[in-house]
């Protein structure tokens, strides 16, 4: 491996910097309405259902970005640009995303 | 033409998230008076009219709780000092009111004067000291971001101050769309799929090749398999990873861990550093989106307007808005071996329509539909020059614990 003679170092965050459950930034609650509009053109078996209006945190934010993202990956493009005439039954977050944990 | 731009194969932008030029190098001045950052004596009014002066006390996170406002209205108040109607001359004197509004707190209420000790940024301030630091970029809407960001995708907004994010159907093609068009190579890269990027709903038409994700980015540098244009966003949320751990925001949006932003710039860094022949072939932009309702002191110039109306609902100001005024200035820095050290670039202004300008014209001898604001837009690898510094003049970053 090659040596480095200039050096710079940089530290870790302190390890209380991570906090998956304070609530989303704007910017997230932006991404994930917006996400669920590109959901109701994918096929129904790969819709969540969920409320993204029931989403607070981030840790629930990036469950659902990643199952749509996961999704919209790879699919070559979103289908049609109708909305779903059928309503769809709404899902809560914590039913796709993980539960949100207490923290002391 | 110099050799450092013979020599270019890529161009690599790495955008983050809502922080000022003063609130993040602004300090530097005092090391460098050709920076154009504080003095120490700016100033600004509080609720109560007392005058609150910057101070180097910004910290990494939990400083500012209340997401400062940066939105079209709120950016006005802070450039204009709460001024309403004709006439009327930007001073930006409005940041301390405009945080207070949210805080509803005056002491809080000063943290947007806050700015960083550079030992604090050791990243961002050596990248800054050692390449080509940019005196007068500006972000291209006074307003949030996802305006701001459609401008480095696409050269303008299409008529948006705000958070729709849905270009679908316009009639100017986004960089990655002329790329590929011309046969050429570009992708985002996203952190991983639980943040995701801003990008893939409009994007979706070019999937997958338009879109990998960080870890992909390390691995295509290593491999020497980095596409001609690459931009890439940060980590947006603290989520779970792989195997228990834990991924930090990384894109500095208060109150994201501003540490967790600088690794991930220095990452980017070392990923094409570790690279000999990706490191001399490459140049890389790293910048923010916007401003993020932090105090700059740089009144924001007037631009030519891309040729669209926001209309005064729109705006939230009670005035529509015709494109022709930039933004709060954002800290910007290009990165290539060819850049001689301690680079000021002053005496011109930047916005975010550069970076597709200048991959157009660079890549596609400026071949495709633009705005004309796009057009007249700065382009920046002139900055490259012919020698080639050497390795011990060159840093690394090292992450410790």
């Amino acid at each position: 491996m090659k040596k480095h003679t200039y050096i710079v170092k940089v530290l870790k965050p302190h390890a209380k910097a991570y906090n998956p459950d304070r609530l989303m930034t704007e910017l997230v609650r932006n991404q994930i309405l917006h996400l669920s509009v590109a959901e109701r053109h994918l096929e129904e078996r790969h819709q969540t259902g969920t409320d993204v209006h029931s989403i607070r945190t981030e840790r629930e934010a990036s469950e659902y970005i990643r199952h749509l993202t996961s999704k919209l990956h790879g699919t070559k493009r979103a289908k049609g640009t109708a909305r779903k005439s059928r309503a769809t039954k709404r899902k809560s977050a914590s039913k796709v995303a993980p539960k949100r944990r207490n923290r002391s | 033409m110099s050799i450092g731009l013979k020599n270019l194969k890529h161009i690599v932008v790495l955008m983050m998230e809502n922080r000022s030029f003063d609130h993040m190098l602004g300090a530097l001045k005092k090391e460098n008076p050709r920076i154009n950052g504080l003095n120490g004596n700016e100033s600004n009014p509080d609720s109560t009219g007392a005058m609150v002066t910057v101070q180097p006390l910004a910290d990494y996170q939990d400083q500012l709780n209340d997401d400062p406002d940066h939105h079209f209205p709120g950016t006005d108040l802070q450039l204009f000092g709460g001024q309403k109607g004709a006439g009327r001359v930007a001073n930006m004197q409005g940041f301390v009111q405009s945080y207070f509004t949210q805080t509803k707190n005056v002491n809080r209420s000063h943290q947007i004067m806050y700015y960083f000790k550079p030992e604090k940024l050791p990243v961002l301030t050596t990248l800054a000291k050692e390449f080509a630091l940019f005196n007068s970029w500006f972000s291209s809407i006074p307003g949030p971001t996802i305006c701001n960001r459609a401008f480095s995708h696409y050269g303008t907004s299409f008529g948006q101050v705000g958070m729709n994010i849905f270009y679908i159907g316009k009639d100017i093609d986004s960089i990655y769309g002329r790329m590929l068009s011309a046969g050429h190579t570009a992708k985002i890269y996203y952190y991983d799929q639980q943040s995701s990027t801003m990008e893939i709903v409009n994007l979706l038409q070019h999937q997958p090749e338009l879109f990998g994700t960080f870890s992909q980015f390390e691995a295509d540098c290593k491999a020497g398999k980095l596409p001609d244009y690459s931009f890439i966003e940060p980590a947006y949320n603290d989520h779970p990873g792989p195997g228990g751990g834990q991924i930090l925001a990384s894109d500095q949006h208060p109150t994201h861990n501003v540490q967790a932003g600088e690794r991930f710039i220095g990452m980017v860094y070392n990923a094409i550093r570790g690279n000999d022949a990706l490191w001399g072939s490459t140049a890389l932009l790293v910048l923010y989106d916007e401003h993020g309702g932090l105090y700059d002191h740089v009144v924001p110039p007037d631009c030519t307007s891309d040729g669209f109306v926001a209309k005064q609902g729109d705006t939230g100001t009670g005035m529509p808005f015709g494109f022709d005024r930039l933004g709060v200035r954002v800290p910007a820095i290009l990165i290539s071996p060819y850049i001689p050290r301690g680079t000021i670039v002053d005496g011109r202004i930047f916005e975010h329509a550069s970076i597709p300008n200048t991959v157009t014209e660079y890549f596609l001898d400026g071949d495709a539909k633009r705005t004309v604001r796009e057009k007249g837009s700065e382009t920046f690898l002139d900055l490259l020059g012919d020698r080639l510094r050497p390795d011990d003049e060159i840093p690394w970053f090292e992450f410790g614990g």
